[in-house]
């Protein structure tokens, strides 16, 4: 019983402290709560996040206020086409120790908790392809040696819509290490007022540090431990499973306009969001709409439309919330 | 109360309602299918005229209990199923299935628990009786209306042609009764007339059979049939006793006989055909040791008679005329040893005597068959006047409106009784023993020798019909044609109808260029 009332607790630190980061970020984050919501959703599972939008949506003031919100280290990059591999991950420089010449590895910014991805499709493939490693195994290897990253980790990225000029579609294998793919609207008339009044005063919200570190891989433990049901798991993998054309679940607009579909480590971001919205929603178990809710975010970057798809304009979230129940 | 236990309940009580309504559901289901089958099997029967048979409700009663059966195995909510189902309907967010797959699996980790006790506390405020189905008033409506509309057709009584045809039978079967009785009876008058042919005769055992599986009969063309087949049995036993041979040769006996003063009483006896009488005047010509010349000259011109009469019948194979011709050889022999010694010898005189004996009892034979031939044709017209009656085509005896007249019935073509009919008593196949001789066949149109002349002179009630060929001929053919197109006549009697009368019409037609 005792051991209840912990995990009791610990539940109800979980939605506590993730009602608090949310109060914390929207003190200085105009609207975007569904945003803000699926972010930190993202960070609490260890993952990574692609924000899509326009220049000048506050995609990057997001990130920054995030990180602000945790007492985590936090480093920006700002994605050039003429940055390289190394400038991210850092170099072998040689050093002169006691008389010595020696190589002596130089961390790049990529050595940190959070890290800010800014425009990462204005760099080129190769430089983009230079995070497949730490996203995925959180280390890098440089000159045979691996480094590890420390706990946690995330990559926070923001991208302009690939139609603009001067920038790089991300590869696909990329794509589909970000736990989720967010789309960041306008703000509505009320929103930007807002956005006004607090950016161009003379006063600024003060950001607190909410949360540590540590804190955040509690919430990522207590979080995995929600149990999920079976009829839940083999909704969650229907639903996966009908992203792809051949399958025979596939409803008609996925075999018409869907050239591949979702990986299995789709139905693991399925699973671990859905969990972690369980918790923030009171429940100690998924639910079918926690698996709908997260669907989009964490299956939009992992369909890929055919050519016809991409000629009629399809939007890849429609097709989606077409799977759901 | 326990959350586990709470849940457990719940589900219980909820998959109990659920199951209810899924019974009601199946009954009505059932309901409609025994309404519906029952109601197409009673249209068959009522359409066609008849009550429904109870019995028929068996086949719909046992497909209802099927597809209730089929409908609650089919439909009932299993444990999974009802958890689902309440699942949603309460909208508990897979919390239900959830917290049931932890207690069927038997997990009780701290998130398990946790999660018992929040699905627990969110049924607190449920109803489980609020799973209970609403009333299916479609499917109840449609039921209701085929089951009372089956039920109704259940008190359709039989249509009037069915109660007609009911009757038909009935009368059939009973007129059947009292036609065997009849048959039966008139069999009983001819045994008792101390005739020891007939009287074995009638006691043939296939005849009774017939008559017995006749009897009670409801199918009228059954029973035309069955009287067919006693009319062809009778057929045959008349043809056993059929006397014609004999009579023939008796026939041109007499008119040989009746040429001579001294024979003219046995010829005028044969021609009259009291053959007993002639029999009488046989025996009284027997030599004794009285007799004196005239006997003898009297005996000399009967051989001589009878060797007249060898001439032109000496195809005939009768046994009248072998007991003739022996007792003609014996008076030839007698008279020819008078003439070489003056008088006969006692051995030649018995002898003579012995033949002229058993020429009187052949005679004598042939008389004996002729009464049992006139009680058989009595029995057969009998028979036919139940086949009339049968068919609907005649009156009882006595009921013509004039013997010998049309029938004035309800069946337009019917013949009265007593009329007669030309009935061919020839078995299949038996040849007429006019053919080829041409000037005989008069008499089968109804002068001399003609079965028809026969039977109306034995009914009494009809008239002979002495009308010319050329009349017989065409009715002949139309009786013929009306024969042959009956269906209770057995093919073989047909057939043999058929080549009789075609080898009259050869006759017929060969008669011209013999002229």
């Amino acid at each position: 019983m005792e051991q209840t009332e912990s995990m009791e607790s610990a539940v109800e630190q979980f939605s506590e402290k993730f009602k608090l980061m949310q109060k914390e970020v929207g003190r200085f984050i105009v609207g975007q709560q569904q945003i803000v919501e699926q972010v930190l959703t993202a960070v609490i599972a260890g993952g990574h996040v692609l924000l899509e939008g326009v220049p000048g949506l506050g995609k990057t003031a997001l990130v920054h206020t995030l990180a602000q919100v945790m007492d985590l280290d936090f480093k920006r990059i700002q994605f050039t086409p003429d940055l390289l591999p190394a400038d991210i991950l850092g170099t072998n420089i040689m050093v002169d120790r006691a008389g010595a010449k020696v190589f002596e590895f130089q961390k790049g910014p990529i050595f940190t908790h959070i890290l800010l991805a800014d425009e990462i499709n204005r760099a080129t493939p190769k430089t983009q392809s230079a995070l497949l490693e730490t996203m995925q195994e959180k280390t890098v290897t440089v000159g045979g040696i691996c480094h590890r990253l420390d706990r946690p980790y995330f990559v926070l990225a923001t991208q302009n819509p690939i139609e603009m000029d001067g920038t790089y579609p991300l590869p696909e294998a990329q794509l589909d290490r970000f736990f989720f793919k967010l789309s960041v609207a306008l703000p509505t008339h009320e929103e930007m007022g807002v956005i006004l009044d607090r950016t161009t005063g003379v006063e600024r919200p003060e950001i607190r540090k909410v949360i540590s570190g540590e804190e955040i891989l509690a919430m990522e433990r207590t979080a995995s431990q929600v149990p999920v049901a079976q009829d839940v798991r083999d909704y969650l993998i229907r639903m996966v499973l009908a992203t792809h054309p051949d399958n025979q679940n596939a409803p008609h607009d996925v075999v018409r306009y869907v050239r591949y579909g979702a990986s299995p480590r789709a139905a693991q971001t399925l699973i671990s969001a859905a969990r972690i919205r369980a918790l923030t929603q009171g429940r100690y178990h998924v639910a079918k709409e926690d698996v709908n809710a997260v669907a989009v975010p964490a299956l939009c970057h992992r369909v890929l439309l055919n050519f016809e798809g991409e000629a009629e304009g399809i939007a890849t979230g429609d097709i989606i919330r077409g799977l759901a129940d | 109360m326990d959350s586990r236990k709470k849940i457990v309940d719940f589900a219980s009580v909820g998959r109990r309602e659920l199951n209810r309504g899924q019974t009601v559901r199946a009954v009505l289901w059932s309901a409609l299918a025994f309404g519906a089958v029952a109601l197409i099997a009673e249209l068959a029967f009522v359409l066609r005229g008849h009550r429904v048979a109870l019995p028929i409700l068996i086949l719909p009663l046992l497909l209802a209990g099927g597809v209730m059966a089929a409908c609650y195995l089919r439909f009932r909510f299993s444990h999974h199923r009802a958890i689902r189902h309440m699942d949603r309907f309460f909208d508990l967010k897979e919390g239900l299935v959830t917290a049931d797959e932890h207690l069927r699996e038997g997990r009780n980790e701290e998130i398990h628990e946790l999660q018992l006790n929040h699905t627990g506390r969110a049924l607190e405020p449920l109803n489980p009786q609020q799973l209970r189905p609403g009333f299916p008033k479609r499917i109840f409506t449609l039921a209701g209306a085929l089951f009372i509309l089956s039920i109704v057709l259940l008190f359709v009584d039989d249509s009037r042609a069915v109660k007609e045809q009911q009757a038909e039978e009935a009368a059939v079967s009973a007129l059947s009764e009292e036609l065997a009785d009849e048959l039966e009876q008139m069999m009983e008058e001819l045994r008792e007339q101390d005739d020891p042919q007939t009287a074995e005769l009638l006691e043939d055992p296939s005849l009774k059979r017939m008559i017995e599986e006749f009897q009670g009969s409801r199918d009228r063309k059954a029973v035309m049939r069955k009287l067919a087949e006693i009319d062809r049995r009778l057929t045959q036993m008349q043809s056993e006793l059929d006397t014609r041979a004999d009579e023939n040769y008796l026939m041109e006996l007499a008119e040989q006989l009746r040429k001579s003063r001294e024979t003219e009483a046995i010829g005028d006896a044969l021609a009259q055909r009291d053959y007993r009488q002639a029999a009488k005047e046989l025996e009284a010509m027997q030599m004794n040791e009285q007799s004196g010349a005239q006997e003898q000259l009297a005996l000399e011109k009967l051989a001589a008679q009878v060797g007249e009469a060898e001439k032109s019948m000496s195809q005939n194979e009768s046994g009248s005329r072998r007991s003739a011709q022996e007792m003609s050889r014996q008076i030839q022999k007698m008279s020819e040893e008078n003439k070489r010694n003056g008088e006969c010898s006692n051995q030649t005189r018995n002898s003579m005597n012995e033949s002229m004996q058993k020429n009187s009892n052949s005679m004598r034979q042939v008389a004996a068959k002729r009464q049992a031939q006139s009680a058989l044709n009595q029995l057969g017209q009998q028979l036919q006047q139940c086949q009339n009656r049968m068919s609907g085509q005649g009156q009882r005896p006595g009921q013509g409106n004039s013997p010998g007249s049309q029938g004035e019935g309800e069946n337009p073509g019917g013949l009265l009784a007593g009329e007669g009919v030309d009935r061919s008593r020839r078995p299949p196949g038996m040849s007429s023993p006019s053919e080829g001789q041409l000037d005989q066949l008069s008499g089968q149109l109804g002068e001399g020798e003609s079965q028809k002349m026969i039977e109306d002179a034995l009914s009494g009630t009809g008239s002979a019909s002495g009308g010319g060929a050329e009349r017989g001929t065409v009715d002949y053919k139309q009786q013929v044609e009306d024969f042959v197109r009956r269906e209770d006549i057995p093919e073989e009697m047909k057939q043999g109808v058929k080549t009789y009368f075609k080898q009259i019409h050869e006759m017929s037609s060969d008669a011209p260029s013999e002229e």
